[in-house]
């Protein structure tokens, strides 16, 4: 129950191509990837440099309470005439780097367990951590959440590791399925014949072979960590107003939605927007270049 | 009188992206004479399997018939919708798939999959007639108490029993024309005879018109009376088979024939025969005086529980003197491939005692394990999975130098480039991936790669099967050549004796673990004592 | 087929790992909670608002304790709560004092409802999904059928509670946008949960169905003997499609117990997710430790059931014997 608190499994993201990748479609597939990824990366440029693209402080009172979208504020004023847009925008590096926390805690929490388990199938230590994993797995990810919360303090950052705690489980069974299955490659094991060591079968063999489907995973994850932060948020565990964390500014503008439905509803759409990007990411990356 | 089935310039193309079809037939024609079997042989990517999947309308996606006439029984398909043409099969045209493993449903009983047959062609026969039918025609094709077989399901049965129930479907509506798309290509040697056993007996029975497609010129100059030779996506030539096989006009024909050295003057010759006519090509048995390359005593392997578990290896001694070919033979599940990794140290004997160049394998310690690993390399069966699909040529081949850190960055790749040439591979293919390259070409990478250290002796784990007859062909000669110029020991583990015959001067026979002969390949061959050793060799 | 004793012990075996993962889930969380934070106390002070949580020197922290209901050493509290646990016990709330039981009892039929009756219309709704997926002839109609699930899945659920609520309760003012009681308001929160459970289903069906339709059996065997694309669709596919299904439906299950916090405070219904809130909230740590083992019973039973069903459906792991006369 890794993804509870939005709902999405990974499972499906294992689906299967409709057709056998042929030279032209996967040439397509990898122009497609670098758009999403010039994307991507302009999306980061905007979070590290708000100020850039915006002309109001997302702070200040700079306009009347609950002006529609105009061409001077592109998203509307809240109750109390701040810029919309500007707010929207200086949220966005809230999400996508506490998400970005968030994914980190859970890949290395999950690489960790994942490797030292799938390195001795049924081992000891294989059925050890699968017992925490699967303890982890019970408590459902929101309740993980606002214990840690409750305990560490509010924040996006706090809520950040307690889902990166959650999803960590999601990754270790992903990296040792990774591990156990690059073992029997054949390529693998020639690898060994033709003495290398370990280190090297790892770093050379193993780990690219699992970094594709860990990938993909991840960038998955990454829009699914953004859900639940916002979430957490619209719970009240993450931010805490002024902040404008998107979650915050969803709660925040819930109690207007009768009057003014822009105030709710645009900050979800960029929301959606940034979680469809990184999905479609993730899909394409399934198909492994080599 | 007719043909029963007539392909006109039937062109067909694979949509691979737009603007770029790739041709798969390119105005194939060919007759099917009523009554006997056509035989259509060729290589990988020859497009026979798209022949046959064309003809039943069975072609992915991303086929398209571009053009031509398929007439069945004088009409043209064709013109046919889809759903009118649904009729005809099953009840006009059965169909045999190449792998019986994934062919089943793995969820329905063979037992519902056979009845299905009938529902689906609207069968007039009441349901008690047709489960005597189907106990009637499994007992045809060779089961001999077809009763609890129709209540298993297909993971419970075998490859070949899997097999036997396509085909008894593919027969079940008593069709004109049966296609069998290489119905033996994934079984084992002797169990491929049985399906194509169960196939001439069905066929015998009902009148039936087959065609076979298959790579296999042994076995369709044995089971065919015509034959349609593809290479490309075009017909080379056909016409009966004694006399395209006696007097091949196409130089392509020839090739494919040379390729097999048991095929000539329009017949197949019996393994011994072929081998009888050539000088035999291994180097001679040399003294005893010298130590032996390889010596296994009593070995034994187990794996899985006492309870439930397989022996694979059970006790077996063998000994391989050096600078000679060694060839190990059996089907699969024979343990063969375990002795092989058993010998490199990759598994540890339960007992009896594995030595190479004297040194005790199952004693030595990983690093002691590392440098005897200098001396033996092993080139594995499917190039497609041996090589890592992101190394380039030179991460590949040099893997084991940059391994063992041999000389300086320079040398290695002088080293890989010497190796190239010795593969004869190109020095300007370094760069590329596996991918880029053809399978035959693959493997002389993994050759090359088993090369890389000087060791003394390879192990070769079914080196070629996973090729084409004429690349086979090659890649034996080049192992040949390569074992004269350096003096290697190989180990060569296979499945097919015509193989060994070409090769190899000892010879061992695997069966359920145990070695049911052993001797110079003249004398296994020539004159065979055990059973199994004359069965492989009779086919 | 194996015999009684093997299955008896197949049987315990589950049993125990069972016991041991909810023993697990239990034990993380008491610690979690109990030890991390240096003192529960102080984080029940700390949250309450009442004072600053720095300024906590001049308090006396056992009378506070004693207040709270957690004197005596952690492992004591942690020995009593495992004891209670294995005669049925919750314990009492911190805050109302009264049983923990009691107060998931209270709550839990809402859950259920909404889980149940979320549940039995997604199930439907994600097949037909799927079987629009791949089934037609248009090329359109299947695009769009695999995209809308995978679309759908990217949306933030309180935010499409808040969307359904401005479109459905403010705008058309179809249905109520708050509570928990009569069957209206049960439609919005239901109709939120259905379209994401079927969008999850539907993507599972999907690629496994792609899977299946691709594989020879499908591709050759059948359309070889005559039968045409819906009879393998719905007579050979769906069904083997179904497996990686079933788990997808297990795991949803679970979310919907542990997880509909979010839909229960957009549309202000009482639940379990509500409780879980206010619990943490309030650091009432007995009804949040309550609330872990009821949701990690419920998983670990799920995840049995899931797994009987595995084996009552697929033919494969039912039957492992290979022998059968030639």
């Amino acid at each position: 129950m890794t993804g509870v608190i939005t709902g999405p499994v990974a499972e499906p993201v294992a689906a299967a191509p409709e057709l056998p990748a042929s030279p032209g479609r996967r040439r397509r597939r990898v122009r497609e990837l670098h758009v999403h990824l010039v994307l991507l990366a302009f999306l980061v440029l905007v979070a590290l440099a708000p100020d850039l693209v915006t002309w109001h402080d997302p702070y200040e009172l700079d306009g009347l309470p609950f002006t529609a979208p105009t061409g001077e504020f592109w998203f509307g004023t809240d109750e109390i005439g701040r810029d919309l847009f500007s707010r929207v925008v200086h949220g966005l590096p809230i999400s996508l780097f506490s998400a970005l926390l968030a994914v980190a805690v859970a890949l290395a929490g999950g690489a960790v367990i994942g490797v030292l388990s799938g390195l001795r199938p049924g081992g000891l230590v294989d059925r050890g951590l699968g017992i925490i994993t699967e303890a982890i797995m019970a408590i459902p990810a929101v309740l993980l959440a606002l214990a840690v919360i409750t305990t560490y303090g509010r924040g996006a950052f706090v809520a950040a590791i307690a889902i990166g705690i959650g999803e960590a489980t999601g990754f270790a069974r992903l990296i040792r399925g990774c591990v156990i299955q690059s073992g029997t490659l054949t390529y693998v094991e020639a690898a060994r014949t033709c003495g290398a060591g370990p280190v090297r079968v790892v770093t050379r063999h193993i780990i690219p072979s699992s970094y594709h489907p860990v990938l993909s995973y991840t960038a998955l994850h990454f829009g699914l960590a953004m859900l639940a932060i916002g979430s957490l948020s619209y719970l009240g565990f993450g931010e805490a107003p002024p902040s404008a964390e998107w979650g915050v500014l969803i709660a925040g503008g819930q109690k207007y939605l009768a009057h003014a439905w822009w105030v709710a509803i645009i900050p979800g759409l960029a929301l959606t927007a940034v979680v469809v990007l990184l999905s479609r990411i993730a899909y394409l990356l399934q198909e492994d270049p080599a | 009188m007719t043909p029963l089935l007539r392909v006109t310039d039937l062109t067909v193309a694979y949509r691979r992206a737009p603007g770029d079809p790739d041709t798969a037939l390119d105005a194939v024609s060919l007759d099917v004479p009523r009554g006997q079997v056509t035989a259509v042989i060729g290589e990988s990517g020859s497009g026979k399997s798209t022949l046959a999947h064309a003809v039943v309308r069975l072609l992915p996606r991303t086929g398209q018939v571009l053009g031509g006439r398929i007439e069945f029984a004088g009409e043209d398909v064709l013109r046919r919708d889809d759903r009118s043409f649904r009729a005809l099969r099953g009840r006009h045209i059965g169909f045999v798939p190449q792998d019986p493993i994934a062919s089943l449903n793995p969820t329905k009983t063979v037992g519902a999959q056979l009845r299905e047959a009938f529902t689906l062609a609207r069968s007039p026969l009441p349901p008690a007639e047709v489960d005597v039918r189907i106990r009637q025609d499994l007992r045809d094709v060779g089961f001999t108490d077809p009763e609890p077989l129709l209540a298993r399901y297909p993971h419970e049965l075998s490859g070949g029993m899997r097999q036997r129930v396509l085909v008894t479907i593919a027969f079940s509506q008593r069709p004109e024309l049966v296609i069998a798309d290489e119905p033996t290509s994934a079984l084992d040697v002797l169990v491929g005879q049985e399906v194509l056993a169960a196939i001439h007996a069905a066929r015998t029975r009902h009148d039936t018109t087959v065609v076979l497609i298959t790579h296999d010129l042994a076995l369709a100059s044995r089971h065919a009376q015509h034959v349609v030779v593809l290479r490309g996506g075009s017909v080379l030539e056909s016409g009966p088979v004694t006399e395209v096989f006696a007097d091949p006009r196409h130089a392509g024909t020839q090739a494919l024939l040379a390729s097999s050295a048991r095929v000539a003057h329009g017949r197949v010759r019996s393994i011994a025969e072929a081998y009888r006519r050539r000088a035999p090509v291994g180097p001679a048995v040399p003294e005893p005086a010298e130590p032996p390359a390889v010596e296994l005593d009593a070995v034994a392997k187990r794996f899985g529980t006492a309870k439930r578990g397989t022996q694979a290896v059970d006790g077996i001694s063998l000994t391989v003197p050096p600078g000679t070919t060694f060839a190990l033979v059996g089907e699969s599940g024979s343990g063969k491939t375990t002795t092989g990794r058993l010998i490199l140290g990759l598994v540890r004997p339960d007992r009896g005692t594995v030595r190479v160049f004297g040194r005790t394998v199952s004693s030595l310690g990983r690093a002691e394990l590392r440098a005897l690993r200098r001396d033996m390399q092993v080139v594995y069966q499917s190039p497609f999975e041996s090589l890592n699909p992101r190394l380039s040529l030179r991460g590949i081949i040099g893997e084991p130098l940059d391994a063992y850190r041999a000389g300086t960055r320079a040398a290695r790749l002088a080293r890989v480039h010497e190796l190239l040439d010795l593969v004869h591979l190109p020095r300007s293919y370094l760069d590329r991936r596996p991918r880029e390259l053809s399978g035959g070409q693959r493997q002389r990478v993994a050759i090359a790669r088993a090369l890389a250290l000087h060791p003394r002796l390879l192990v070769l784990d079914e080196p070629v099967s996973a090729l084409d007859a004429t690349i086979q062909a090659q890649i034996l000669e080049l192992l040949t050549e390569i074992q004269q110029a350096l003096g290697l020991t190989y180990f060569l583990v296979t499945h097919d004796l015509a193989v060994v015959a070409d090769v190899a001067a000892r010879v061992a026979v695997m069966r359920a673990g145990r070695i049911v002969e052993q001797g110079p390949t003249a004398e296994v061959i020539l004159s065979p004592r055990d059973g199994y050793t004359k069965a492989l060799l009779a086919v | 087929m194996t015999g009684g004793p093997r299955l008896a012990g197949v049987v315990a075996g589950k049993l125990t790992h069972a016991a041991v993962v909810i023993l697990a889930a239990y034990s993380a969380s008491f610690f979690l909670l109990f030890v991390l934070p240096g003192d529960a106390v102080l984080a029940r002070i700390g949250t309450t608002d009442t004072l600053g949580s720095a300024d906590v020197s001049g308090l006396d922290l056992d009378l506070l304790r004693d207040e709270v209901g957690l004197s005596g050493s952690l492992w004591t509290q942690y020995w009593t709560g495992v004891t209670g646990l294995l005669r049925g016990d919750l314990g009492h709330s911190l805050v109302t004092e009264q049983p923990v039981t009691q107060l998931i009892g209270e709550v839990l039929p809402n859950t259920l409802i909404l889980a149940a009756v979320s549940l039995a219309v997604s199930v439907p709704l994600g097949f037909l999904l799927a079987v629009l997926a791949v089934a037609p002839r248009s090329r359109l109609v299947r695009s769009l059928a695999s995209l809308v699930p995978s679309a759908y899945v990217s949306l933030p659920v309180f935010w499409v509670g808040i969307l359904f609520v401005y479109v459905f309760a403010i705008t058309l003012g179809a249905f109520p946008s708050s509570g928990s009681q009569g069957a209206a308001s049960l439609v919005l929160p239901t109709a939120v949960l259905a379209l994401l459970g079927s969008a999850q289903f539907a993507q599972v069906l999907i690629s496994s169905l792609r899977v299946e339709l691709g594989s020879t059996y499908a591709a050759v065997t059948a359309p070889a003997k005559g039968a045409g694309r819906f009879r393998i669709l719905f007579r050979h596919c769906l069904r083997n499609a179904s497996f990686p299904f079933l788990a997808v439906f297990g795991l949803r299950i679970g979310q919907l117990l542990g997880g509909t916090v979010v839909v229960e405070m957009v549309f202000s219904r009482v639940g379990l997710g509500r409780l879980m809130v206010d619990s943490v909230k309030a650091v009432d740590l007995t009804v949040v430790l309550g609330l872990v083992v009821v949701l990690a019973v419920a998983y670990v039973v799920i995840n049995a059931l899931v797994d009987i069903g595995y084996l009552l459906l697929d033919p494969r792991l039912r039957r492992r014997s290979t022998e059968v006369a030639v």
